[in-house]
């Protein structure tokens, strides 16, 4: 990995760095097998849940899943569970919000409940951005709403990515209470690249395409 | 996706029709040349010497770049994420919606 990032680093040409990339960066392929070792090997400690979550976080789809639905059976208890509580709650099936809602209540360890908690906010929003208006879509809402309170009451100074999940939270109610479809966007006022100060206001009046970008 | 972008302002030109960008790049005079370059003409905000840690996109909440929302002549927010095919079809839905 080290001789990779400085190979990467030294080289400025596109073309040059994706065929470092290609041949130097660790193929998490090449490691599964030795990580599936040591998880038969150290099967019910906490070793065994260390080897399964790194190949859960080292792989998308099938292998992630499958990987994902073997932590939850065998190591329902493991503190290391609160590495994929977020790509739990990024699935849309039922039985996934009924891992999240008894890890939230019967985990022992806070910092899974918390990561539970605000994955399925983050799940039931996702869910009620899927049904039409109406009763239903409304109660997904309001649960969603409840569950992203209760991260910031109750596990506000849990670290997440960098930052607290308390702050996470509060972002996220922001978007849901703000910038959800069919509401008023908020409005910004800012400078422009010239240094010209404009309000998103200023535009009223005009179809919009609001774009998030940047040239990297 | 520029050039998906300079087509839509230039075959929008003229109807009622903004592309506001909010630019996350922290070094805004290394920018000029790209803008020059790219041709990019529509206007955006500036997020700030912080990136895309700056205060438009968090309040945003923006996670992924490019984000995308789409709002009607009132402001409302009517499209969240279309690119592509999917965006021209979201805006000319507004368009329409607007004569009718």
């Amino acid at each position: 990995m080290a001789k990779f990032r400085a190979a990467y680093q030294a080289e400025q040409d596109e073309a040059k760095r994706n065929k470092i990339l290609e041949d130097t960066y660790p193929n998490p392929t090449d490691y599964a097998p030795r990580f599936r070792a040591l998880a038969t090997q150290f099967k019910g400690t906490e070793a065994g849940a260390g080897a399964l979550i790194w190949i859960a976080t080292s792989f998308y789809g099938d292998t992630q899943e499958a990987t994902v639905d073997e932590l939850l059976k065998d190591y329902k208890d493991s503190p290391l569970l609160e590495q994929v509580m977020y790509t739990l709650g990024q699935r849309e099936d039922d039985e996934s919000r009924v891992h999240l809602r008894s890890l939230l209540a019967d985990s022992p360890h806070r910092n899974v409940q918390a990561g539970a908690c605000h994955a399925l906010a983050l799940n039931l929003r996702g869910l009620a951005a899927n049904t039409k208006r109406g009763e239903q879509k409304e109660a997904l809402m309001a649960e969603s709403r409840a569950l992203f309170m209760r991260v910031q009451n109750d596990f506000d100074d849990v670290p997440y990515r960098g930052r607290t999940l308390g702050a996470v939270a509060r972002a996220e109610l922001f978007e849901s209470d703000r910038l959800q479809i069919g509401m008023l966007a908020p409005d910004i006022e800012g400078a422009d690249l010239n240094g010209v100060a404009f309000k998103l206001s200023d535009y009223r009046g005009k179809v919009v395409v609001l774009d998030f970008w940047g040239n990297w | 996706m520029y050039p998906h972008e300079r087509s839509l302002v230039k075959r929008l030109a003229g109807e009622p029709f903004a592309l506001i960008g909010v630019n996350s790049d922290k070094d805004l005079e290394a920018l000029q040349d790209v803008l020059l370059e790219e041709n990019i003409t529509w206007r955006s905000f500036w997020n700030g010497p912080e990136g895309t840690s700056g205060p438009i996109s968090t309040r945003w909440n923006v996670r992924g770049w490019p984000t995308i929302y789409i709002l009607d002549h009132e402001g409302k927010i009517r499209f969240k994420g279309p690119r592509g095919k999917a965006m021209d079809k979201a805006v000319d839905k507004l368009l329409a919606e607007m004569k009718e």
